[in-house]
């Protein structure tokens, strides 16, 4: 079955679990900007993690499916509707051949809704990944008039995924300011301790320049210690310092390698929240343990292969 | 300084191997990749190798951080030794043309040597590859002569053809796509290198050694319109030709 594309919205793009393991040849690792709701889809409909998922931002795309099938829809409150209906997100949907599935706009802060089908979207593979890469041009993003190909399941034989509760801990959050948790790594030390108190006691304010690849913040420059940095690989979070004294966080098409000092990585989980958040939001840094980092990301990842093993 | 790790995030530690690069850094980090990935298996999950650096990334899931830092200090105790036969190297085809060489003949009067100097010098050295980044498979070549090393445009053009060959500092690095570039671009490959052909993704990795064997507009043509089956079958035998022979422009196609 697939779903034909009537209108393509911004910039939205099939997006999974990404590239991982080619980051040594270059190759950016993409995948859903806001993981934990891409996650939350799959993991609705009984999908492997690593099923192929549509990401939204902000809206203004609109779908027709061409056979029966099951979908979820995580993330944002982009105004989800079916046939004009408003639908209701994170939970399981039954669509019709015909259906007319709908993202307005952004009805609160969060930006991006994820769409997840019933097997996962089977779009062409790159590199081990469906994930569509802007940078690369892998891909390409959502076109009107494209097919998007899913499962060919017999939906109609298949006992349907057993109903489940999702955590409201894993539902986008949207505080103001933005909190964001920040482990102390690579050039942290380099920094003064002026510049890193700067860092921790401002509220900063994303800026416009905000894509798939990184989300520069504007506030008051810090100091940086030193010009010229030899490039060295980025983790997804990692903050660069530019020579102005401004932030750049490390999104997932981020490059494999940057130069520019970094002041410490965002916690991993909190970039779903920042994945959310649209130009102008209010962010505030705060220092968080390694072993508190840990424990909650294995926690994350436990909770997802648990019911995994239990399916 | 001795080698030391630090942390990158939850889950990645970055070794740096050293302040400043230097020629025996690559084959090391090379040989250090290779050994964590035997060591660490199905729980590595990325691995970024750099001028000074390896980023390595594993899954919190399948193995506890502790160990994979007990991992790391051992491989530093007890280096793993760079392989002499591992190391590939490439010969890849130049033309230094004008037309396809747009910053070449400023580039040798910024420099105060003729063009034929450049030339010779650019394709006279081997280089290492030191870093891959900016876009896959764009391999950091060095060092570049110091009498022909030029800094980058103060500001980029918008497009370059995909594999051309640029100068900056003492690094030179060839587009694999058409892309903006800041470098000086001083010649092109008429080979494909791109992303199109899917196994151009491993087709270099750091610790590679690089040839530059300058050919003819008319050789740049001839191989450019080959399809990339026909130029791989091409560049084997270029390759062993020019293995025997100090220049590739006698090469008959």
């Amino acid at each position: 079955m697939s779903f034909k594309v009537l209108q393509a919205g911004f910039a939205a793009s099939i997006q999974d679990t990404g590239r991982l393991g080619q980051q040594a040849f270059g190759l950016t690792p993409c995948g859903a900007l806001d993981d934990i709701s891409a996650r939350l889809g799959n993991w609705l409909l009984d999908n492997p993690p690593s099923a192929a998922v549509l990401e939204i931002p902000y809206g203004h795309c609109r779908l027709k499916a061409d056979a029966d099938t099951l979908i979820a829809v995580t993330g944002a409150d982009l105004g989800f509707q079916i046939n004009h209906q408003s639908a209701e997100r994170y939970q399981l949907l039954s669509v019709h051949a015909g259906d007319e599935l709908c993202w307005s706009a952004p009805k609160h802060t969060a930006v991006r809704a994820y769409l997840a089908v019933l097997g996962g979207f089977q779009t062409e593979c790159y590199f081990g990944s469906r994930a569509v890469s802007f940078r690369e041009r892998i891909g390409q993003p959502l076109q009107a008039g494209q097919t998007l190909a899913t499962s060919p399941t017999d939906f109609s034989k298949q006992t349907p995924p057993p109903t489940k509760t999702i955590p409201q801990s894993l539902l986008p959050k949207c505080h103001d300011p933005l909190w964001l948790r920040v482990l102390p790594t690579y050039q942290n030390e380099r920094f003064s301790a002026t510049a890193r108190a700067q860092f921790f006691s401002q509220t900063y304010r994303i800026g416009n320049q905000f894509d798939r690849t990184a989300c520069r913040l504007e506030g008051k420059a810090i100091d940086t210690p030193e010009n010229t940095l030899l490039s060295e690989g980025m983790t997804e979070g990692a903050i660069q310092i530019t020579h102005q004294g401004q932030p750049i966080i490390m999104l997932k098409e981020r490059p494999t390698i940057g130069g520019y000092p970094k002041i410490g990585t965002v916690f991993s989980l909190d970039l779903a929240n920042l994945a959310q958040a649209m130009p102008g939001t209010p962010v505030r840094f705060k220092p968080i343990s390694l072993k508190a980092a840990q424990l909650k990301r294995q926690a994350l990842d436990r909770f997802f292969q648990a019911d995994n093993l239990s399916t | 300084m001795t080698p030391r790790l630090e942390l990158a995030s939850e889950n990645a530690f970055l070794i740096r191997f050293a302040e400043h690069p230097h020629a025996d850094l690559p084959a090391r980090i090379q040989a250090f990749a290779q050994a964590i990935q035997a060591r660490l298996g199905d729980a590595l999950q990325d691995w970024v190798p750099s001028y000074t650096t390896l980023l390595v990334v594993f899954d919190l899931n399948r193995i506890h951080p502790e160990a994979v830092q007990h991992h790391l200090h051992s491989l530093l105790t007890q280096p793993p030794a760079p392989s002499q036969k591992a190391t590939r190297l490439h010969h890849l085809p130049v033309c230094y043309d004008e037309k396809h060489a747009p910053d070449l003949a400023l580039l040798a009067e910024h420099c105060q040597c003729s063009i034929d100097t450049v030339i010779q010098l650019h394709s006279g050295a081997t280089y290492q590859v030191y870093a891959l980044g900016f876009a896959p498979a764009f391999a950091y070549l060095g060092e570049v002569d110091a009498r022909i090393a030029h800094p980058r445009h103060a500001s980029p053009r918008a497009e370059v053809k995909a594999g051309s060959v640029g100068i900056a500092d003492r690094q030179t690095a060839i587009y694999p796509t058409a892309s903006p570039a800041g470098w000086q671009i001083i010649g092109r490959t008429p080979l494909d290198l791109s992303l199109h052909q899917p196994e151009n993704l491993t087709r270099f990795q750091v610790g590679d050694q690089v040839r530059f064997c300058p050919i003819d507009a008319a050789q740049f043509a001839q191989v450019n319109a080959l399809d990339f089956k026909a130029q791989t079958h091409w560049l084997e035998q270029f390759s062993s030709h020019t293995n025997t022979a100090t220049t590739g422009a006698d090469f008959e196609l």
